[in-house]
């Protein structure tokens, strides 16, 4: 009797530790969101690249795209990540891309533009008015790269450490007259069918009845989702063991904290990848490759506080996940990743600092965005097409031109 | 105020109101409510703005 109760304890215990991982969450369940634990300045976890020499330039046809933004990484960001990690001699991830061009950033009504038209250029290939996102001033919504690779047939994802419903994956993925309409953006997210949308704002889908939600309607989003196939996660844990081809998931009510015990950018783009190739590789439907967004949203963040040690550690962050993203097309051949920005944030130079990055002086001319050109690295088939300088909007435009897709830019009807 | 641009106004600048809190070159204008000194100016990440905490002035 006791061997048999045994038995069934144990049974039990392994049904919990497989079963678990694989149960989605519904807006009905208490989700305990976890309690940072590490250092928020702390940048052990960065790995600097083991040799100097820049990544092989790739050949041939492109089949899958990686765009990579680091929204507010202007060079002087990109410049104190690399003097914080290595020093003045070394180089990021990013930096060692083969290609590297500058891009100009004004809005269709401002010399400074916002994450709004600045998503939509990247993202659109059109200048529209701060604020806007998706369409031109005239509020004409016009298809974004993400939803053109759609109808190619292409697997598509967005990666974020925002709220999903924040400007930089909403120009890819919705078209609305104001980036506050997070509501809005989120079940436009939804109903466009994106194949992976990993990032934070759970809010945003969860119905007014709910204590956490951040809408005004009863629309449960996280419902929605699941009766359109997606899988719906919530912790680090489940993204482990989530599989395509439709996966939500949401780490945070809010923007990430991207602390542990969260799953990192780097980590949840290397899920998006794994996820967007399979089914991509499985699937008739999306059998044309695929097309991922992933953006290093709080770099931006950290600089709107003019917060240097903060900026450097979300910018490595962010090239974590653009090596994730490297490695991926170099072991793949067929891989196209473009890494920019939306615009700088903080006007960020230095003045004076040592040579082994130890005693950096960062000097910040705004707490807002300033108009500064932002670069662009590039590795992978087609590559040598984003060298140069050149525009914003012209970066989804070369983006649709290596995928054979054309129109581009075009106006939805 | 959204945070494209910085606010007009720095922690311990005095402040009127009716004054225009946010910089010239903004979409909109932020009516300041009330007279007093700039207590604080923080970044609000969710909604991409400013926020700005005015002391008011005691009257007398």
């Amino acid at each position: 009797m006791t061997n048999r109760r045994s038995v069934w304890t144990a049974i039990t215990l392994m049904i919990t530790l497989v079963v678990l991982p694989w149960t989605t969450l519904t807006s009905a369940e208490v989700f305990n969101y976890p309690t940072p634990q590490t250092d928020p300045n702390d940048i052990s976890f960065y790995q600097a690249p083991a040799k100097m020499q820049s990544y092989p330039a790739g050949a041939v046809r492109v089949r899958n795209v990686i765009l990579c933004i680091g929204d507010g990484m202007g060079l002087g960001q990109v410049t104190l990540a690399r003097m914080k990690a290595i020093g003045a001699e070394g180089k990021i991830h990013m930096q060692r891309l083969p290609v590297h061009g500058l891009i100009s950033t004004h809005s269709a009504n401002k010399l400074v533009t916002d994450s709004a038209a600045g998503g939509t250029a990247l993202a659109c290939g059109i200048k529209t008015n701060n604020g806007m996102i998706g369409m031109a001033p005239d509020e004409t919504p016009y298809y974004s790269i993400l939803e053109a690779a759609q109808a190619k047939g292409m697997a598509t994802g967005l990666v974020v450490t925002c709220t999903m419903s924040h400007a930089t994956p909403a120009s890819f993925g919705s078209h609305v007259k104001s980036r506050k309409m997070e509501p809005e953006i989120a079940a436009q997210l939804i109903g466009n069918r994106i194949n992976v949308l990993f990032g934070g704002g759970r809010k945003y889908f969860l119905p007014k009845s709910h204590s956490d939600s951040g809408r005004k309607d009863d629309r449960d989003l996280l419902a929605e989702a699941e009766d359109a196939g997606y899988t719906v996660i919530g912790t680090a844990n489940q993204l482990r063991w989530v599989r395509g081809p439709l996966v939500l998931g949401l780490f945070q009510l809010d923007g990430l904290t991207t602390l542990s015990p969260e799953p990192m950018l780097a980590e949840m783009t290397r899920k998006a990848i794994d996820i967007l190739d399979e089914t991509a590789t499985d699937s008739r439907k999306y059998g044309r490759g695929f097309f991922l967004m992933v953006e290093g949203s709080q770099i931006d963040w950290a600089c709107h506080a003019n917060k240097a040690e903060a900026c450097a550690r979300q910018v490595l962050l962010f090239d974590e996940a653009v090596r994730a993203a490297v490695d991926f097309a170099v072991a793949d051949g067929r891989t196209l990743v473009v890494v920019t920005a939306d615009h700088e944030t903080g006007g960020l130079t230095i003045p004076e600092g040592s040579l082994k990055g130890d005693e950096i002086k960062a000097h910040w001319s705004t707490r807002g965005h300033s108009a500064s050109p932002v670069p662009v690295y590039a590795i992978g088939p087609k590559s040598e097409r984003f060298g140069g300088v050149y525009d914003n909007t012209e970066v989804p435009q070369r983006i649709a031109q290596t995928l054979g897709i054309k129109p581009f830019p075009q106006a939805r009807k | 105020m959204d945070a494209t641009h910085a606010p007009a106004v720095q922690v311990g600048d005095k402040v009127r109101k009716g004054q225009n809190l946010c910089a010239s070159e903004a979409e909109t204008t932020c009516i300041c409510p009330i007279t007093g000194t700039v207590a604080e100016v923080r970044f609000d990440p969710a909604q991409h703005e400013f926020v700005v905490t005015i002391a008011p002035t005691k009257p007398g």
